[in-house]
């Protein structure tokens, strides 16, 4: 039971992926990663068919690479004293680098096409930015952009408990504790238990966070 | 007019492909650009033609395929442009296809055939585009590799192509034993680039664009307020020997 879901906070966004990998009845592995980072402004979130989320990410990835690499203009370095001494004035390319909603209507628009292959992937995605945007995405090509995302069945217990708290001025920390809430209850209500999350925070001013919380703290801290 | 150079798919009697040669034509006509390498890093550098007084921007000659590689081009910028282009997207599909990023000399093999390929095929003409590809190897060894229209390519210690090449080429091989020991350090090596473009290029830092590849900082300009500086103490030892 892969659990993925974001929440939009005042100046975060953040999400939320399991790290248990399970084939029919039994967990393969612990460790599982279920989230890349596209920049280090932009995560996605990838759940469905084992070998496609890989190779679907991986695609992604590449395409947005080479796009940003087909325009990116190259940064300047000075030299004091015989050494490299970098810029002050280091100057961000913004305009060349493709934003959350141009990556998510790029993947919306592959998964459309995929869908009507021979072979279609079976992904569903939550993609999310540090510029506030969040999204979800269905192997049909669904998109919607939501302040709180929630994908598979996780979604039965864990809307509920959004629509209840949330609030468009949530702080980081009330934001994390609400993605706790939420495990709290799929973890209680599910047959089957999520265990450890990966937890990726952007934020609008600081450096992306990513961090692991694990299946015992989770029980012990509620 | 001998009639061989109507298409490209036609030697002439004496073994030439006449619009293979005259492609070549258009690199040795092209600005002068150079590549040059020493212990850590790899420095490329092109002269860069003073723009039109109304044009907004001029375009970098100096592009990035990978964080370690880059390749400057001389010749048709147009048809540069669709080979960069060819390029970066081998790079990417590479890194796609085997998890691991492109050597210097794949990727110059890659621009190599690609160009070659445009010299044997019905309807195409060449590209009139020589490259200069470098890049460090994943044990920080520098790389240069040259490429021609006709589909040659080579390894160089330093190389230059392009519109008075061969004053540059003749500079740099004076220098050669300097260079080959590999000892300089990042500045003076910066230093002997700016000498080496000094022979042919006038206007200092405007006409200059120069870029410091090594290993902690990947691809960078190196800012023209640098050039500025470093050509002034250029002037200032030249002067100095004068005097005495």
């Amino acid at each position: 039971m892969d659990a993925l879901f974001g929440i939009k906070t005042e100046n975060e966004t953040i999400l939320v992926t399991s790290r248990n990998f399970a084939r029919g009845i039994s967990i393969m592995n612990h460790q599982d990663r279920k989230y890349i980072m596209i920049s280090d402004k932009i995560a996605m979130g990838i759940v469905g068919e084992a070998g496609d989320t890989a190779h679907f990410a991986a695609y992604i990835k590449a395409n947005v690479k080479l796009y940003e690499n087909s325009f990116a203009q190259l940064p300047t370095i000075s030299f004091k004293d015989g050494e490299v001494a970098s810029d002050a004035d280091e100057k961000n390319d913004e305009e060349h680098v493709l934003s959350t909603k141009n990556i998510a209507n790029f993947v919306r628009l592959e998964l459309a096409k995929s869908l009507r292959s021979r072979k279609p992937y079976q992904v569903n995605l939550v993609i999310a930015g540090a510029d506030g945007d969040l999204y979800m995405i269905d192997y049909l090509g669904t998109m919607v952009k939501q302040p709180y995302v929630v994908q598979g069945y996780a979604a039965f217990y864990a809307m509920s408990l959004l629509d209840h708290h949330y609030r468009t001025n949530l702080s980081e920390e009330e934001g994390i504790e609400l993605a706790k809430m939420c495990l709290k209850e799929i973890n209680l209500r599910m047959p089957a238990s999520v265990g450890d999350v990966d937890i990726v925070v952007l934020s609008k001013t600081k450096a992306p966070r990513q961090f692991i919380i694990a299946d015992k703290d989770l029980r012990k801290s509620i | 007019m001998s009639g061989y150079d109507r298409a490209i798919s036609i030697f002439s009697p004496d073994g030439h492909i006449f619009q293979v040669d005259y492609a070549n034509e258009a690199v040795n006509k092209g600005t002068l650009t150079l590549a040059l390498k020493s212990k850590d890093c790899i420095i490329i550098a092109s002269e860069v033609r003073s723009s039109l007084k109304l044009q907004a921007t001029t375009t970098s000659k100096i592009h990035r395929l990978t964080d370690s590689i880059g390749m400057v081009t001389s010749g048709l910028s147009a048809d540069a442009r669709v080979l960069i282009k060819k390029a970066k997207v081998e790079c990417e599909s590479y890194e796609y296809n085997m998890d691991s990023t492109v050597t210097v000399d794949y990727i110059a093999k890659f621009v190599a055939d690609t160009q070659q390929k445009y010299t044997q095929s019905g309807g195409v003409r060449p590209f009139g585009v020589g490259c200069l590809i470098a890049g460090l190897t994943e044990d920080g060894e520098g790389k240069i590799y040259k490429t021609d229209p006709s589909g040659v390519y080579q390894e160089w210690h330093c190389c230059s192509i392009g519109k008075n090449a061969k004053t540059v080429q003749s500079y740099l091989e004076k220098n050669i034993d300097m260079l080959k020991e590999n000892k300089l350090s990042k500045f003076e090596l910066l230093k002997f680039t700016v000498e080496s473009l000094l022979e042919i290029v006038s206007n200092g830092s405007q006409n200059m664009e120069i870029c410091l590849i090594d290993k902690e900082h990947g691809l960078n300009l190196v800012s023209k307020s640098t050039i500025d500086d470093i050509i002034g103490k250029i002037e200032k030892e030249r002067d100095d020997a004068e005097k005495q």
